[in-house]
């Protein structure tokens, strides 16, 4: 009984061991058949793709597979061999079953380990051969499942910019299914730099039709459903960037393919309902339309619902060697132009920029209009950026050097402007909505230390500002506020800005050794006293606080500090050109001296003095001012010296002067 | 013969002018004398027809403030407003320029009209340039056809008008 079992055992380990042999052998034979056609399967597959294809190993593994090492796909150009796509593993799986039954063999599944692809040519590449993926897909048997499967793929958009990927795809009877992880740049706390996706569609004719893109990251959700026919893909949905946005998805489960397709087709907006109403942004009723025209994207008649305001977006990216941009958004495009100028919520925002070896030159324009005091005001807000470089490689902020930065802000009529040069911008990102912001940088010839925070739960987004500046030349600064082109000195000043309820400059300023030149108030008391020296007044220190708004431009604590002059007191021009002032104004004797107009009165006074000490009230329209000396010792004095005749004559010629001085 | 013609061909025409302008004026004084007589209506038909009549006469600057104020006074303020801006466009250097901005300023406000009101008050503050040194206001005074007495007291931050003593219109700045 034993040694027939031993018989049958010996002879059943031989029957492996011949048959491990022969599986060996054929193994090894088709291995090496597969080595021997590998530059035909390389050429073969290059001219397929119309691009150059490299495969270091391809080896049969039982029963049923391919794998493939190092697989290329390159580019060639003038000078070098591009990369466009990698696979360090590729696994190709056929179909036994569909072996047997039809002696048709067709690959089931394909499992990529480890690849990267450079974004701007894959979408080249499949879009080139878009008709046949769709033929390759169209050609499985009705009942065919085909899988494909990446694992950490790295995709390249610029030479320091890339994501990783991982993400499945199921093809079976003509619908597709995906799901996948997306991560942008090394994993944040909290994920909030992990994306995932959930895609369920199915092919047409002419191209493809979404049934259902979930997009999520922490605290944000968006669903999208579409069409993507000849190079366009039109979509709508929805999307919510909240804490809450599971409440919003139950809409969304009855979904009908038809009905979708036709609401599409016909520009109709789904009634989606947002459930909850939620703190955060909510951009809902979307519909758009984006045509791929590679490299370049244009976004065509894109219409959504922002946080209850309507808004429409359109534009175009263009992947070339530059990435550039050139968008436009507006609110309320539905209202007529009259109506958006009354409405303080409808604005214009146009960004342009063009990225180029990392290097980013960018331009924004805002403009939106602001009640103020019950009038509408227009306001307009312009920032260029150049040669500013973004550094994303930390995930709790984001970093801006930038060679030069201009502001622009117009209120009204009123301009403000401000250049600055080498600025270091860091927009701290921990929080969803308020963005923190720190900057520091070269403001003409003086140094800017700036700190503050934008509220993007706002529109336009609330902003509040304070900055610090030091060692600045003051006469630069004339495009910020007129008032600068009539003063030189050095210049420090403490800033705050904020541009809500409406915008708002104010804070202090100090400017040490410097002169005035031909400023207003002194100018025309110059001319009104015939003191010539007034035109220029070289000072020692001038300060004031100063705020400006839309409705005034105000001066107030001035305090000058000169040789033969000292003032103080207040100066504000306000809606109208309409003046406020109280000017205390000391003039020493040297300078009354020179005055043909004073010397008559001091001799009134038959007293001697070093100084004399004029308080004046201005007020009225700025070019035609009305002046008041304001009672004092000194006016007293003047006042018990002349007769009543001569004071009414005085006061008669100093009108004359007046006129001649606004006439003139 | 000569000399007759040098003497009494200008002393003709000299005449006919003379008597022509005394028309005018005995139009003009039959509106005041209907003034005087509180006869308002009837003196506003009087500078009426004058007005019509003599368009470039030098007293028509008075008879077209006169029909601006009977306007204002019977509260025909789409009239009151249209006279006023005759009146300051025909007459531009009047002395009464200040108080028929005042008018329109005030005709503006009853109708709702903030923007226009605060507009024609810019005009009051910028057309008087006022220095103030030894005094506390400057005065500016007319005395109208239908015998009303203007002030207008200009003051460093603020324009006060009175018509016969009667505050009217103030105007902060």
């Amino acid at each position: 009984m034993a040694r027939p079992l031993r018989k049958y055992i010996i002879r059943s380990l031989l029957s492996i061991v011949f048959l491990f042999l022969i599986a060996s052998f054929a193994l090894n034979r088709i291995n090496n058949f597969l080595e021997d056609k590998k530059a035909e399967i390389e050429n073969a597959v290059s001219a397929y793709l119309n691009c150059q294809v490299e495969i270091d190993d391809i080896k049969y593994i039982f029963p049923a597979s391919l794998r493939i090492n190092n697989f290329y796909i390159l580019q060639n150009n003038y000078f070098k061999k591009k990369q466009v796509l990698y696979f360090k593993k590729v696994k190709l799986t056929f179909s036994i079953l569909a072996v047997a039954s039809r002696s048709n063999a067709f690959i089931s599944r394909v499992n990529v380990e480890d690849a990267s692809f450079d974004y701007a040519e894959c979408f080249s590449l499949a879009k080139e051969h878009y008709a046949d993926i769709v033929a390759f897909i169209n050609s499985l048997p009705r009942d065919a499942v085909f899988s494909l499967l990446f694992r950490e793929a790295a995709l390249t958009f610029s030479s320091k910019d890339s994501c990783s990927l991982s993400f499945g795809l199921k093809i079976k009877r003509g619908t597709f299914f995906s799901c996948g992880l997306i991560k942008i740049g090394p994993l944040k706390e909290h994920g909030l730099n992990l994306w995932r996706y959930n895609l369920k569609g199915y092919l047409t004719s002419e191209g493809l039709a979404i049934d259902n893109l979930e997009i999520r990251r922490k605290n944000f959700y968006s669903l999208i459903r579409g069409v993507a026919e000849d190079n366009a893909l039109r979509f709508n949905g929805f999307l919510s960037l909240s804490s809450h946005w599971k409440e919003i998805t139950e809409n969304f489960e009855d979904f009908n393919i038809p009905h979708a397709i036709n609401s599409l087709i016909k520009r109709e907006n789904n009634e989606y309902i947002i459930r909850n109403t939620i703190s955060g942004l909510n951009l809902y009723e979307l519909s758009a339309t984006v045509k791929f025209n590679l490299p370049q994207i244009d976004i065509e008649r894109s219409r959504f619902i922002l946080n209850n305001v309507p808004i429409s977006l359109q534009g175009k990216v263009v992947f070339g060697p530059k990435i550039s941009v050139d968008t436009k958004v507006n609110s309320y495009p539905d209202k007529s132009p009259d109506e958006r100028q009354e409405d303080p919520l409808s604005f214009d925002l146009s960004i342009m920029g063009a990225l180029e070896k990392s290097a980013l030159d960018g331009e924004m324009g805002l403009n939106f209009s602001r009640n103020i005091k019950n009038k509408i005001v227009q306001q307009k807000l312009n920032l260029r950026l150049s040669d500013a470089y973004f550094d994303l490689s930390r995930p709790e902020y984001l970093k801006i050097d930038a060679g030069g930065m201009e502001a622009e802000y117009y209120s009204g009529e009123n301009q403000h402007k401000i250049l600055f040069r080498d600025a270091n911008i860091l927009f701290f990102l921990k929080d969803n909505f308020l963005r923190l912001v720190n900057l520091n940088c070269k403001v003409y010839d003086g140094k800017l230390l700036g700190s503050g925070q934008i509220n993007l739960l706002n529109l336009p987004p609330k902003c509040d500002f304070n900055f610090l500046i030091s060692n600045a030349g003051a006469g630069k600064f004339k495009d910020l506020l007129e008032y600068f082109s009539k003063v030189e000195g050095t210049l420090e000043s403490s800033i705050h800005y904020k541009n809500y309820p409406y915008s708002t400059l104010s804070g202090r300023m100090d400017i040490s050794n410097g002169y005035l030149n031909n400023f207003e108030f002194f100018k025309w008391l110059a001319d009104f006293f015939a003191l010539g020296s007034l035109r220029r007044i070289d000072f020692d220190k001038v300060s004031f606080d100063f705020f400006v708004n839309g409705d005034a431009a105000k001066m107030e604590n001035i305090k000058l500090v000169a040789k033969d002059v000292a003032a103080g007191g207040y100066f504000g021009i306000y809606s109208g050109d309409l003046v406020k002032s109280a000017v205390s104004l000391t003039l020493s004797k040297d300078i009354i001296d020179q005055s043909e107009k004073l010397k008559p009165l001091i001799r009134l006074l038959r007293e001697n003095f070093t100084s004399l000490d004029f308080d004046f009230q201005l007020s009225g329209i700025f070019n035609a001012m009305n002046f008041q000396w304001l009672k004092s010792d000194f006016k007293n004095k003047i006042q018990d010296a002349l007769p009543g005749f001569i004071e009414r004559g005085i006061e008669r010629k100093v009108e004359e002067a007046i006129e001649a001085i606004g006439g003139g | 013969m000569r000399i007759f013609k040098i003497i009494i061909i200008p002393l003709f025409i000299f005449s006919a002018v003379y008597l022509y302008a005394e028309e005018d004026r005995a139009l003009y004084r039959q509106a005041m004398r209907a003034v005087k007589e509180k006869n308002f209506n009837a003196a506003f038909m009087d500078f009426k027809i004058f007005l019509e009549e003599n368009p470039e006469s030098k007293l028509a600057e008075g008879a077209l403030f006169a029909l601006c104020e009977y306007y204002f006074e019977n509260s025909d303020y789409d009239d009151a407003f249209y006279t006023f801006n005759r009146f300051l466009k025909e007459h531009p250097r009047s002395s009464a320029r200040i108080f028929a901005l005042v008018y329109l300023s005030e005709i503006a406000r009853k109708q709702n009209n903030q923007e226009l009101a605060e507009k024609l008050e810019k005009a009051i503050i910028s057309s008087e340039q006022i220095a103030l040194l030894f005094r506390e206001s400057k005065e500016f005074r007319f005395r109208s056809p239908f015998l009303k007495k203007y002030l207008a007291v200009y003051f460093i931050d603020r324009v006060e008008f009175y018509i016969d003593g009667t505050p009217f219109a103030q105007i902060h700045y």
